[in-house]
C-alpha cells in the first residue's frame, strides 16, 4: 500500500511535468495546427544550455535559467517563423510538415549530442529535505516542481481568459482568417504564441530535468509518448483538457509502472492513445477550437 | 569491388521499403508514418522461421521457432506482414484521417517496439537474435561468391515489387487510388470505396516492407531494435519524397541519392570514418537540409509523377454515344 | 401518376441547436430538370447532403428508383445511379482531365487481382472508355486540354469538367450543388445548352442554384426552401407569385 501511494505521489510530480509540457504543446498545436515532433528536443536542449551557463560559464543559477528557457523560447519563435509557417503557407500535405518537424527535432538530438556528447548530466534544484503529506513523500525538489506547475496552470488561465492576448490567441486557434478580418495581426499573435509556449517547453524540459537523477537527449525522446498521450486525451487545442490529461496520464502510467512492469508507463500511455483516437479523437474536454487536426489523410 | 556488391544489396533491400513507403504515402497519400513496423516484423518473422526452435543451449531467446528452407521464411513473412497489415488498417484507417492516422500508427509502432524491447524471451529483447541463417549458405561457401548470389536474390525480389508497384500504379486501381488522394469526397461520389482501397495498399505495402525486413535480416544475419525504430522513418521518407513520390523510378533515385550516396559517401569523407556517431550526424543534417530544400524548390521530386499515357492510336471518333 | 425518381420523405437534420433541414419532402419526376432555390441557410446543401450520403438525417427517408439509400455512405448512393457535384470544385487537381474522366466509370480493371495481374482483361474495355471520355471532352469543349492538370484549369471549366465526368459513371440522375457558382457568362449559356440537351436525352436532373434566370431557363419545377423547410413547388413564374416565397427571399 506504502508502495501504491509513494507511486501515486510520483505520479503527482509527473503529472505536474506533464501539464507544464502538455499545455505548451496543445496550444502550439492548436493555434498554428503544427503538430510540432520536435518539441521534447526543445525541451531537453534547456537542462543543456543551464548545465553550461551554470556550472561550465559559472553564472548564477537563476540567471542561467531564466536564459536557457529564454533562448529556448526564441528559437522556438524561429523554427516556427522561419521553418514551419513559410510551408504551412504554402499549403504542403501536412504529414510533409510532420516530417520536418521530426527531421528537425533528430537534428537537434544529433547538435546537442555533438556539443555536449553523450554523457548524462545532472541539474538539480532545493534540497535534501523530503516532505511527508498525506502519506506522501516527496523531496524538496519534487514540491518545487508541483508548485511550479500549479503557479503556470494558474498563469496560464488569467493568460487565456483576462488578457487580449490570450483572447487573441482564442480566435486564431478557432478561425485564423476570421481573426485576421477582425483586425487582429495574427502573425504577431502566432510569434507571441510560440514565444509563450516555447517558454514552457522550456520550463517543462528543466523540470524534467530536475525530477531524474541524470539526463541525456533520450530523457527528452522517451517522453514524447506520454506527452502525446495527455495531449489527445485532453483534446487536441484545449489547455485544460491537457491538464486533465496530465494528470490522468501522469498518474496512471505510473500504477501501471508500479502494477505491471518498470517500463509499462510508456505502453500505457500509447495504448491510451491509441483508444482515445480510435473512440474519443475530441479528447474528454471540449476544445477551444473547432478544428479536427487538419490534413487529409 | 565486394563493398560494391554490398551496396548493391543495401540498395535493393531499401529500394522494397521506399516502394512501399511510395504506395502507401506516395500514391495513396496516407500518413501511415508507422510502416517500418513491418520491416522489423517481416525480419523477426523471417528469423524465426529460419533459425529453428530455441534451444537451452543457445544464448537467444525467442519463441516458436522453425528451420524451413528458403524462400519459405520470406514468403511467410510477407504474408504475417499482410496480415497484420489489414489488421492494423482495420483499425485505423475506418475514421482516421490526417495527424490522427499519423500519430495512430506512430503509436501502434512504439507500442510493439517498446513490448519487443522489454520482453527479452519474446523476439530477442534489446539484444536481438543473431546468427540466422543464410539461404543457400551451406551449398555457396566463398565469402565472394556468396555476396554476389545475395545480391541476385535481392535484386531479383526488387524486381518482382518494382514491377508489382509499377502493375498497381498504372492500372485502374492505381487511379483510384490517385483520386482518393487527391479529393476523397469527390471520390467517394463517383461510387469508389476509399476504405477499401486505402485497406488494400496498406496490405500489400505492409508486405513489401515486411519483405525487405526479411531479406535485411538473412543478409545481414543479425537483427536487434534499431533497424526499424523511429528514426528509421526518416530516410525513407526521405528518400521517397527527393525522388518523386508517386513514381516508382524516383524511389529508385531516391534510394540510390540518400541510402547510398549520403549513407554511405559519408563515411568516405576524410574525419569521419573513424567517428561513427558524428558521420551519423552529418548524414542526417544532409538529409534534413535537402529534404527542406526539395520540398521548398522541388516538391515533386527529381523524376515527378507521370501523367497517363495511352499507346494505342486513338479511337476513330463519332462513336455511337452510349448514354 | 408521377414516376419519381427521388423522393425524400420529413428529412430532418440539425446541427447542435441549428435545425438545418426540418420535415422536408421532396419529390424529383424521372427525366426532368428540377430546380432547388432559397436563400443562403435554407439548408439546400445541407439536403442535397442527406440525399447523396455525406449526412445522416434524424428522421425521414430517402428513395432513389424505388430503393431505400437513407443513411448509405456516399460511394453506395453513388453505385445506385445517382451522382452529384460540389459548390466548391471538387476537381482531382493533379490528375489530368483524362484521368479525372477515367476514375468515374465503373471499370473492370479496378479489382486488385486483374489491376495487377491480368491486364489483357481490361485494357480493351480502357482504351473505350479512353475514346468516350475523349468525346464527352470534345463536346464540352474541353478537348484540347485532355493532358492539362485539372487544376490548371479556370473555374468555369472545372465546373464543366466535374458535369463530364459524372456522366462518366453514367448516372440516372444528376444532382448538381450551385453549377453557375464562379463561372462567366459565355460558360453558363454553354453549361445550360449541356443540361438541357442530356435532360432530352433521359437524364433527370436536380439543380441548385441561386441565379433566378438560370433556374427559369432550366427547370420545369422549382423547389423553394427557407429556414430548413420546403415552402413551396411551382414553375418559377408561380413561385415568382407566391407570396411564402417572397417573403422568403426579401427578408
Amino acid at each position: 500500500m506504502t508502495l501504491f501511494i509513494a507511486s501515486t505521489g510520483f505520479g503527482i510530480v509527473v503529472a505536474s511535468i506533464l501539464m507544464i509540457a502538455s499545455v505548451g504543446f496543445t496550444l502550439q498545436w492548436g493555434v498554428s495546427n503544427v503538430l510540432n515532433l520536435a518539441y521534447v528536443d526543445f525541451m531537453i536542449l534547456t537542462p543543456y544550455l543551464d548545465y553550461s551557463l551554470n556550472q561550465q560559464l559559472h553564472l548564477d543559477k537563476w540567471l542561467s535559467i531564466v536564459l536557457s528557457v529564454a533562448g529556448v523560447a526564441l528559437a522556438s519563435v524561429a523554427f516556427n517563423q522561419y521553418l514551419l509557417q513559410p510551408f504551412v503557407k504554402r499549403g504542403i500535405r501536412f504529414f510533409y510538415l510532420l516530417i520536418i518537424a521530426f527531421a528537425a527535432g533528430t537534428i537537434l538530438e544529433y547538435v546537442i549530442l555533438a556539443i555536449w556528447g553523450p554523457t548524462f548530466f545532472n541539474i538539480s534544484v532545493g534540497g535534501n529535505n523530503t516532505y511527508s503529506l498525506a502519506g506522501l513523500k516527496l523531496s524538496e525538489a519534487q514540491l518545487i516542481i508541483i508548485a511550479i506547475a500549479v503557479a503556470s496552470m494558474i498563469g496560464i488561465h488569467l493568460l487565456l481568459t483576462r488578457t487580449d492576448f490570450g483572447r487573441s490567441m482564442r480566435a486564431v486557434a478557432i478561425n485564423p482568417m476570421l481573426a485576421q478580418c477582425s483586425g487582429i495581426r495574427t502573425s504577431a499573435v502566432l510569434n507571441a504564441t510560440w514565444f509563450l509556449t516555447g517558454t514552457m517547453c522550456g520550463i517543462a524540459g528543466l523540470v524534467l530535468a530536475f525530477n531524474t537523477a541524470t539526463f541525456d537527449v533520450n530523457t527528452g525522446a522517451a517522453f514524447l509518448a506520454e506527452l502525446l498521450a495527455a495531449v489527445v486525451l485532453g483534446g487536441i487545442g484545449s489547455p485544460y483538457g491537457a491538464m486533465v490529461g496530465a494528470i490522468i496520464i501522469g498518474v496512471v502510467a505510473e500504477w501501471a509502472a508500479l502494477l505491471i512492469d518498470p517500463f509499462f508507463n510508456v505502453v500505457v500511455a500509447l495504448v491510451a492513445l491509441v483508444v482515445t483516437l480510435l473512440f474519443r479523437p475530441e479528447g474528454l474536454v471540449r476544445s477551444l477550437t473547432s478544428s479536427t487536426g487538419g490534413g487529409t489523410a | 569491388m565486394a563493398y560494391a556488391v554490398t551496396l548493391g544489396v543495401y540498395f535493393f533491400t531499401q529500394l522494397i521499403l521506399v516502394l512501399s513507403a511510395n504506395l502507401q504515402l506516395g500514391l495513396m497519400g496516407m500518413a501511415n508514418l508507422g510502416f517500418v513496423l513491418f520491416l522489423g516484423l517481416g525480419a523477426y518473422v523471417t528469423a524465426i522461421l529460419s533459425l529453428g526452435a530455441p534451444n537451452a543451449l543457445s544464448l537467444q531467446h525467442y519463441f516458436f521457432g522453425a528451420s524451413l528452407p528458403f524462400p519459405l521464411p520470406l514468403l511467410l513473412a510477407m504474408v504475417v506482414g499482410a496480415v497484420l497489415g489489414l489488421i492494423v488498417g482495420l483499425i485505423s484507417l475506418y475514421r482516421m484521417r490526417g495527424h490522427y492516422l499519423a500519430i495512430v500508427t506512430l503509436a501502434i509502432l512504439s507500442i510493439v517496439w517498446t513490448v519487443v524491447d522489454g520482453f527479452p524471451n519474446f523476439l530477442g529483447g534489446e539484444n536481438g537474435l543473431d546468427s540466422i541463417p543464410q539461404p543457400f549458405s551451406s551449398s555457396v561457401t566463398t565469402y565472394n561468391a556468396y555476396q554476389w548470389l545475395f545480391l541476385g536474390i535481392a535484386a531479383f525480389f526488387c524486381i518482382l515489387v518494382f514491377w508489382f508497384s509499377e502493375r498497381f500504379f498504372k492500372s485502374p486501381l492505381g487511379r483510384m487510388a490517385k483520386s482518393i488522394r487527391e479529393n476523397e469526397a469527390a471520390a467517394a461520389t463517383l461510387g469508389i470505396n476509399p476504405f477499401k482501397v486505402r485497406l488494400i495498399a496498406t496490405v500489400c505495402g505492409s508486405a513489401m516492407a515486411a519483405l525487405a525486413g526479411g531479406l535485411l535480416a538473412e543478409y545481414v544475419t543479425v537483427w536487434g531494435m534499431q533497424p526499424w525504430s523511429f528514426t528509421e522513418i526518416f530516410p525513407a521518407t526521405a528518400a521517397m519524397i527527393i525522388g518523386g513520390r508517386a513514381n516508382n523510378w524516383g524511389a529508385a533515385v531516391g534510394t540510390l541519392a540518400t541510402f547510398i550516396l549520403v549513407g554511405q559517401g559519408t563515411s568516405f569523407l576524410p574525419g569521419f570514418s573513424n567517428n561513427p556517431e558524428l558521420s551519423y550526424a552529418i548524414q542526417w543534417i544532409i538529409y534534413g537540409v535537402a529534404l527542406v530544400a526539395f520540398l521548398w524548390f522541388r516538391p515533386r521530386g527529381l523524376i515527378p509523377e507521370q501523367k497517363s499515357k495511352w499507346r494505342r492510336a486513338p479511337a476513330p471518333l463519332g462513336l455511337a454515344r452510349s448514354r | 401518376m408521377t414516376d419519381a425518381i427521388l423522393s425524400c420523405e420529413h428529412v430532418s437534420r440539425s446541427f447542435g441547436g441549428v435545425r438545418a433541414v426540418v420535415d422536408a419532402s421532396l419529390e424529383i419526376e424521372r427525366g426532368t430538370v428540377t430546380g432547388l432555390i432559397g436563400p443562403n441557410g435554407a439548408g439546400k446543401s445541407t439536403l442535397v447532403n442527406v440525399i447523396s450520403g455525406h449526412i445522416r438525417p434524424e428522421d425521414g427517408t430517402v428513395r432513389f428508383n424505388g430503393q431505400d439509400i437513407t443513411g448509405l455512405p456516399p460511394y453506395r448512393v453513388a453505385r445506385t445511379g445517382l451522382i452529384r457535384t460540389f459548390q466548391l470544385s471538387s476537381e482531382f487537381p493533379w490528375m489530368t482531365l483524362l484521368e479525372n474522366m477515367l476514375v468515374a466509370p465503373k471499370q473492370i480493371g479496378t479489382s486488385f487481382g486483374r489491376a495487377i495481374f491480368n491486364r489483357r482483361s481490361w485494357i480493351d474495355e480502357e482504351y473505350r472508355l479512353l475514346a468516350k471520355a475523349r468525346e464527352y471532352l470534345q463536346s464540352f469543349g474541353l478537348g484540347a486540354l485532355e493532358n492539362e492538370y485539372a487544376g490548371n484549369l479556370s473555374g468555369g471549366q472545372k465546373r464543366l469538367l466535374e458535369i463530364a465526368r459524372a456522366l462518366m459513371a453514367e448516372p440516372e440522375m444528376l444532382v448538381l450543388d450551385e453549377p453557375m457558382a464562379g463561372v462567366a457568362g459565355v460558360l453558363i449559356d454553354r453549361i445550360v445548352d449541356h443540361i438541357l440537351e442530356l435532360g432530352r436525352s433521359g437524364l433527370t436532373f436536380l439543380v441548385i442554384e441561386h441565379d433566378l434566370e438560370v433556374v427559369d431557363r432550366l427547370c420545369e419545377t422549382v423547389y423553394a426552401m427557407a429556414q430548413g423547410s420546403v415552402l413551396s413547388r411551382g414553375t418559377m413564374a408561380e413561385l415568382r407569385q407566391d407570396e411564402r416565397v417572397l417573403e422568403a427571399y426579401l427578408d
